[in-house]
């Protein structure tokens, strides 16, 4: 056997990483531009960066992206994590086969129909369309990601240290708070960031159930592009692929740190 | 009694004294500290613990021994409360424990894979169950320094259980368990994961702790030189009920059925007929045409009447091999020396007798040389006495 890699897999595998990261390459490139053409190269400056900070509708539209992400994120996590806990730990009830596959099912619905069914919910409960709805629609698709990441740490966890909390007097909330809390904590740690990213970046969920005054980052970016694609975009795509892409390591290292941990 | 915890290792009067008079299960006047009374617990249709009747008295070492899933590990974890039993009581100290949560029972438990919390430092573990009593601080920090003494581990208190060798785990989880001064340690398995060596240490080390700190110890094993070794009394569990209840040595010296025979140490067992039955001696006709003699009541009086088929049990190191014919008589097997298994302390002879069956026969090996070694293929005779053998029921 080969160990090294042979030329057609560095060929194959040049052509798979442009193809995937080419054109995130350009822009982040392209956001360094000097010209205000997109397609003349101008020499290297921030510029477009600093044009970004003074454009007060891109920096509400970025303010309401945090606001939305953090709030989504956190009680996402609180309910994903209940609800693994309830699948993993609950053992046979009825229903219990239907609503793994409940939790699973928004992983794959098509977002435009997660957009669309939270519209007309919102509608016929006559909400006032902003901030509070895209979050709960953002607490809607991010809560069953992190429902899949503590399950997977939960399925691992052994429960004789439950046991021996409890036959050492602690109750069973006190045994949640002191012993299984700590230790699946990466995975909700991990669950958190990976909903946080999927609220910063969501599009499509964000145009169907936002309304006036909570235009979020990727909405805002979207129609500005529409006018024409300025450096300013590139600029602040940048720094959002560079947010997801430190959100997405430190959740991987959170979760390889909690395997470790597991298996410890 | 010493205080668990509180007592310095050392300052105790002697094991012995304490060992050789201890005997409440022969007192008709003790009152059992621990009661299983007729206790079953259901999975589905299979039951892993059915009809359980078994008294454990204070300051008693009992074991519960048998092979996997003979329904062992589920008597203790209901006693602990985390079983539910599906019919029947247990009571502990008088008081039924039914509706009793884990948390609030007198007993605790050392865990067969040892349970660590492993975000917690030794001392973190140890202070757990302390801390949920809601003990001062400085009592809990007393309590934890003299456990740490107590189980040699001293200066290991920051330490991480992944810090950790299996022996010192298992101190840890023991002493964990000890801290809480419960009525009754449960040890599920606890020297399973430790080399022989270690094992054999901590076997006597448990013994000794268990007198000195006047606790009752309930041990859960697979491993009967370990139960044989340890326990005052030993139940023998066999699908989910007890099969004989007794001291080791009437565990070992009468067994009660053959599965128990079978399961304690070696034994042959020589099919036949009841011939004749002399008050205490029993004669039986082999199913080879051995004559046998035995002395000594069968445990169950119903058995053992002419006519019923029996078998007669021997254990391998109650007989003896010869090299020579003996005086013709009962009790006497001609055969040929099939294996030998050298042992160093014991050699182990498998003899092929005249039916074609192996008898196991073992013999100490006394002397450094002998003058004329038994050999393979050397023809050999055994004889045992009357009341080397036990009479067991088919």
């Amino acid at each position: 056997m080969n160990r090294g890699l042979s030329r057609f897999n560095v060929v194959s595998l040049t052509l798979g990483f442009a193809f995937l990261y080419l054109p995130i390459v350009l822009l982040v490139g392209w956001s360094f531009n000097a010209s205000k053409l997109v397609t003349v190269w101008g020499g290297f400056s921030t510029r477009w960066y600093g044009e970004l900070f003074r454009n007060q509708a891109m920096l509400d539209a970025a303010w309401v992206t945090l606001r939305v992400g953090l709030v989504s994120a956190t009680v996402a996590t609180v309910m994903g994590t209940l609800a693994a806990i309830a699948l993993v730990r609950f053992g046979r009830f009825a229903g219990r086969m239907m609503l793994t596959g409940m939790v699973y099912a928004p992983l794959v619905m098509p977002e435009v129909i997660t957009g669309l069914s939270l519209l007309l919910l919102f509608v016929a409960l006559d909400l006032d369309r902003g901030f509070w709805t895209v979050t709960i629609a953002h607490i809607t698709f991010t809560s069953c990601f992190v429902a899949v990441v503590v399950q997977s740490r939960l399925v691992t966890f052994d429960r004789s240290l439950e046991e021996a909390a409890m036959d050492l007097g602690a109750t069973p909330l006190r045994t949640f708070l002191l012993v299984t809390l700590p230790l699946i904590a990466p995975a909700v740690a991990a669950g958190w960031m990976l909903a946080f990213t999927l609220s910063l970046d969501d599009l499509v969920i964000a145009s169907f159930t936002s309304g006036p005054g909570a235009t979020t980052l990727p909405m805002r970016i979207y129609s500005q592009a529409r006018l024409g694609v300025s450096p300013e975009i590139n600029a602040a795509c940048t720094i959002l692929i560079g947010l997801v892409t430190l959100g997405i390591i430190v959740a991987s290292l959170v979760t390889k740190r909690a395997g470790m941990l597991g298996k410890g | 009694m010493a205080e668990p915890g509180g007592a310095p290792r050392g300052a105790h009067q002697p094991v012995g004294s304490v060992r050789r008079s201890f005997a409440p299960w022969t007192d008709p006047a003790a009152q059992a500290f621990i009661r299983f009374e007729d206790v079953s617990r259901r999975f589905g249709s299979v039951a892993a613990v059915d009809g359980v009747d078994l008294a454990i008295y204070e300051r008693e070492f009992f074991c519960l021994l048998g092979p996997s899933g003979c329904g062992k590990t589920t008597l203790m974890r209901m006693l602990a409360g985390f079983e539910t039993p599906s019919a029947g009581r247990i009571l502990l100290g008088g008081q039924d424990l039914a509706g009793l949560p884990p948390y609030r029972r007198p007993v605790n438990m050392m865990f067969q894979s040892y349970a660590l919390f492993p975000h917690m430092s030794v001392a973190g573990n140890i202070a757990f169950g302390l801390k949920q009593e809601g003990l001062p601080r400085s009592e809990i920090e007393d309590r934890v320094a003299a456990i740490l003494k107590l189980v040699q581990l001293e200066g290991f208190g920051a330490r991480r259980p992944d810090q950790l060798s299996g022996g010192q785990k298992q101190r840890v989880a023991l002493a964990r368990a000890l801290v809480k001064r419960p009525k009754v340690l449960l040890l599920d398995e606890p020297l399973g994961a430790l080399d022989k060596k270690l094992r054999e240490e901590t076997q006597f080390e448990l013994m000794d702790l268990q007198v000195e700190l006047g606790m009752t110890f309930l041990v859960v094993t697979h491993d009967q030189d370990e139960a044989m070794t340890m326990a005052d009394r030993i139940a023998v569990m066999e699908r989910g009920r007890l099969a004989q209840v007794g001291t080791p040595a009437e565990i070992y010296e009468s067994p009660a059925t053959r599965s128990v025979a079978a399961f304690v140490g070696d034994i042959t067992l020589f099919e036949g007929t009841v011939e004749r039955r002399d008050g205490e001696v029993v004669s039986v006709a082999g199913a080879a045409g051995q004559a046998f003699r035995v002395v000594g009541a069968p445990r169950d009086g119903a058995v053992a009447a002419a006519g019923d088929a029996v078998a007669v049990a021997v254990r391998p190191e109650k007989m003896e091999l010869l090299a020579d014919r003996p005086e013709a008589g009962p009790n006497v097997l001609e055969g040929e020396i099939w294996d030998i298994g050298y042992l160093g302390d014991w050699t182990t002879y498998r003899v092929k007798i005249a039916d074609g069956s192996i008898v196991k026969v073992a013999r100490a090996n006394a002397a450094r040389h002998v003058a004329r070694p038994l050999t393979w293929e050397d023809r050999v005779w055994i004889r045992f006495a009357p009341d080397a053998a036990v009479v067991l029921a088919r």
